[in-house]
């Protein structure tokens, strides 16, 4: 028997060594311009990977329909990097052997644990939705049009401020965004008579469901409060607020882009009231869309008869955002990180992007609001 | 080749860890599911030396191994008073604890942010950035584990926990103080799982609570249960396996919207028919 066992892995051995064995790919000028693309599709965040997947495939299907870059086609190879930082490198090492340079990468476990490795390698990548501060790294090579905490956080202060509340609780996932956020919000809501009466941390694990003993505890602080700060990005928002409601809290709510576009919340009436620092982007289609944005909406609809959520029209914009560098500069990936953050209002189908020296983006902010069960935009 | 090193030095760090567990669960026949949290605390004392006070990874992955073997000399004082069931549920409940301690003590983990910019070992100014110098290093430590780990395995000490896995009761007739046995092969086991977490920290280069959880310690117990119990060669084969398996699989050439989930499904097969036809494991000598 053993014999037969090692004999079984001298052969897995082997078939690895020689499919890895083989020199990657090195494509004409006039083969196609391949991407690589490590999203969440499996774990605590593969809802999101899903809406990455299939921005993804609509911007190589757009793209290659107009006529490809310069004539030649797009492609992206895609390979599960989980919410996993070991995934994540083992897939970024999987790419990279099929001779990828140019990469779609997102979730901040992922990009924190390979971001370093592709700048060392001398490679690109573009987050479209990561909020890790450890993204921000002095390197071009590191792209992302996802704002962060530090954004959003200053955001939410404002809109308490302007309804004149002085008093909130803050509710967020015990995760890397939460604690982020809370940390950030601290430093932007610490005006004259304003105060944070409770703040609690939720679980952020994927299995996790009632959160009752939580909002208990806000709920026990509900005279003190004039507002509750919450955001929830995991598949477990709607049960919450759900609860939320049954447990009889009822304060105004002010929350962010990622809990506005969260897959899972599927009824915004439990959300009634509440007030949303979110990115200029909108799902349904608007009279003021663009074209372009317009186009882009018709097409995801028809593609996969849903309305695009910010998660896949962001991979959309990474790709179409390399995409254009790659048509512009060629692929070395030097060359398209330079071109990518020198980029000045470039129009997106999710906003409108500039970046800095980091590669980082400055992006418009607005707020929005649920208004009988519909979101709506307020001034 | 990049890729295959990166694959090497993945195998040896959980061919290192399941060796640690092995030698509680195949060689004292204690059910520990705990292992996440050792590896975590070797981790994250390497982490936050090296990164925070620019400590040596020479020298932090030692005072990894004491803090290692002083939380596990508390936690297996208290667990040796267990048996059987009531041990893997301790160890279970111990992990969960050293988990919210890696989530919740923010000011010295930084919490669900984690560790990032660690890095890679450095000795006499020769540094083991380049991926197949880390592998010689993470080889040759696994090298020594594995010798050390024989040793100990076919000592008096060792044939006195598989006297104690076979018949605990039996044993301390002829006078042997079984407790203590089974303290020193838990600690034994949770400074091994230590040191990999150091090698993990150092050559990941970032951190973060998720990597230490359940599940992490389930998998490693899957890597003992298919290599085989109370064998080390089978620890190392569970490694290779497990973590070679869904690599392979990557280039299998499955439809890109469906690869991931068809990797995921491939692999439940393959481990549930091994597990048909190897109940003990590919080289395993002993059963649960």
């Amino acid at each position: 028997m053993k014999k037969t066992v090692w004999t079984v892995i001298a052969v897995i051995v082997i078939i690895l060594i020689a499919v890895l064995a083989q020199k990657p790919s090195k494509e004409a000028a006039t083969g196609p311009v391949r991407l690589g693309g490590a999203f969440m599709i499996t774990g605590p965040a593969a809802p999101v990977g899903e809406l990455q997947q299939k921005g993804a495939s609509l911007a190589v299907e757009t793209i290659n329909n107009a006529g490809g870059i310069n004539g030649r086609p797009i492609e992206i190879v895609i390979e599960d990097a989980g919410y996993d930082p070991k995934t994540a490198v083992s897939a970024y090492q999987a790419l990279k052997i099929k001779g990828l340079k140019l990469f779609i990468m997102d979730g901040s476990s992922v990009v924190s644990a390979t971001h370093q490795l592709v700048v060392d390698d001398g490679n690109f990548t573009i987050a479209g939705g990561a909020t890790a501060p450890s993204y921000f790294d002095n390197s071009i090579q590191s792209c992302r049009i996802a704002l962060t905490a530090k954004d959003f956080a200053p955001g939410m202060a404002e809109i308490l401020r302007k309804h004149d509340y002085k008093n909130v609780a803050v509710f967020l996932a015990d995760n890397e965004y939460g604690r982020g956020l809370a940390s950030e919000f601290v430093k932007a809501f610490n005006g004259k008579d304003e105060s944070i009466v409770v703040t609690e941390f939720y679980s952020g694990s994927a299995g996790s469901s009632d959160f009752r003993t939580n909002i208990l505890k806000i709920k026990a602080q509900q005279d003190k409060i004039d507002a509750i700060v919450f955001s929830n990005i995991l598949t477990n928002a709607e049960g919450m607020l759900r609860q939320m409601k049954e447990l009889g809290v009822n304060k105004p709510i002010v929350s962010d882009n990622p809990t506005f576009e969260n897959p899972s919340i599927k009824d915004f009436s439990l959300l009634e009231g509440t007030e949303v620092v979110d990115y200029e982007y909108t799902r349904a289609i608007q009279p003021t869309d663009s074209a372009k944005v317009k186009g882009f909406k018709e097409a995801y609809r028809a593609k996969y008869g849903i309305d695009p959520q910010y998660f896949g029209a962001g991979t959309y914009d990474s790709i179409m955002l390399v995409a254009e560098a790659v048509g512009k500069v060629g692929e070395d990936p030097k060359a398209v990180a330079k071109y990518i953050s020198s980029l000045k209002n470039y129009e997106g189908v999710t906003g409108t992007y500039t970046f800095d020296n980091d590669c980082e983006v400055d992006r418009t902010l607005i707020t929005r609001g649920i208004k009988n069960g519909v979101k709506v935009d307020i001034k | 080749m990049e890729y295959l090193i990166h694959l090497g030095i993945l195998v040896a760090i959980y061919a290192i860890l399941g060796i640690s567990l092995n030698l509680v669960v195949g060689y004292a026949g204690l059910l520990s599911i705990t292992q996440a949290a050792f590896y975590g605390i070797g981790a994250y004392s390497t982490a936050i030396l090296m990164t925070n006070y620019g400590v040596n990874f020479f020298v932090s992955i030692l005072v990894g191994m004491v803090a290692t073997a002083i939380v596990s000399l508390l936690v297996g004082f208290v667990l040796s008073r267990f048996r059987e069931d009531y041990y893997a549920l301790g160890s279970f409940g111990f992990n969960i604890i050293i988990y919210s301690i890696f989530l919740n003590w923010q000011s010295l983990t930084r919490g669900p942010l984690g560790i990032p910019g660690i890095d890679r070992p450095e000795v006499f100014g020769f540094s083991f950035s380049e991926n197949i110098w880390f592998l010689v290093l993470v080889v040759a430590a696994g090298a020594l584990i594995y010798y050390l780990t024989e040793y100990i395995s076919k000592s008096a000490f060792g044939r006195v926990l598989k006297a104690i896995r076979e018949d605990e009761q039996a044993i301390q007739i002829f006078g042997y103080k079984t407790i203590y046995y089974k303290l020193a092969i838990f600690v034994i086991s949770a400074v091994i799982a230590g040191i990999a977490g150091a090698f993990f920290a150092s050559y990941i280069t970032f951190i973060d609570p998720s990597t230490f959880t359940l599940n992490e310690s389930i998998f490693v117990l899957s890597i003992i249960i298919l290599g085989g119990l109370a064998n080390i060669r089978g620890s190392i084969l569970g490694a290779l396996f497990l973590i070679l398996l869904p690599e392979i699989l990557r280039f299998v050439g499955f439809p890109s919207d469906i690869a991931a989930q068809m990797r995921q499904v491939v692999y439940g097969v393959l481990l549930i028919v091994l597990m048909l036809y190897r109940p003990q494991g590919l080289l395993g000598e002993y059963k649960l």
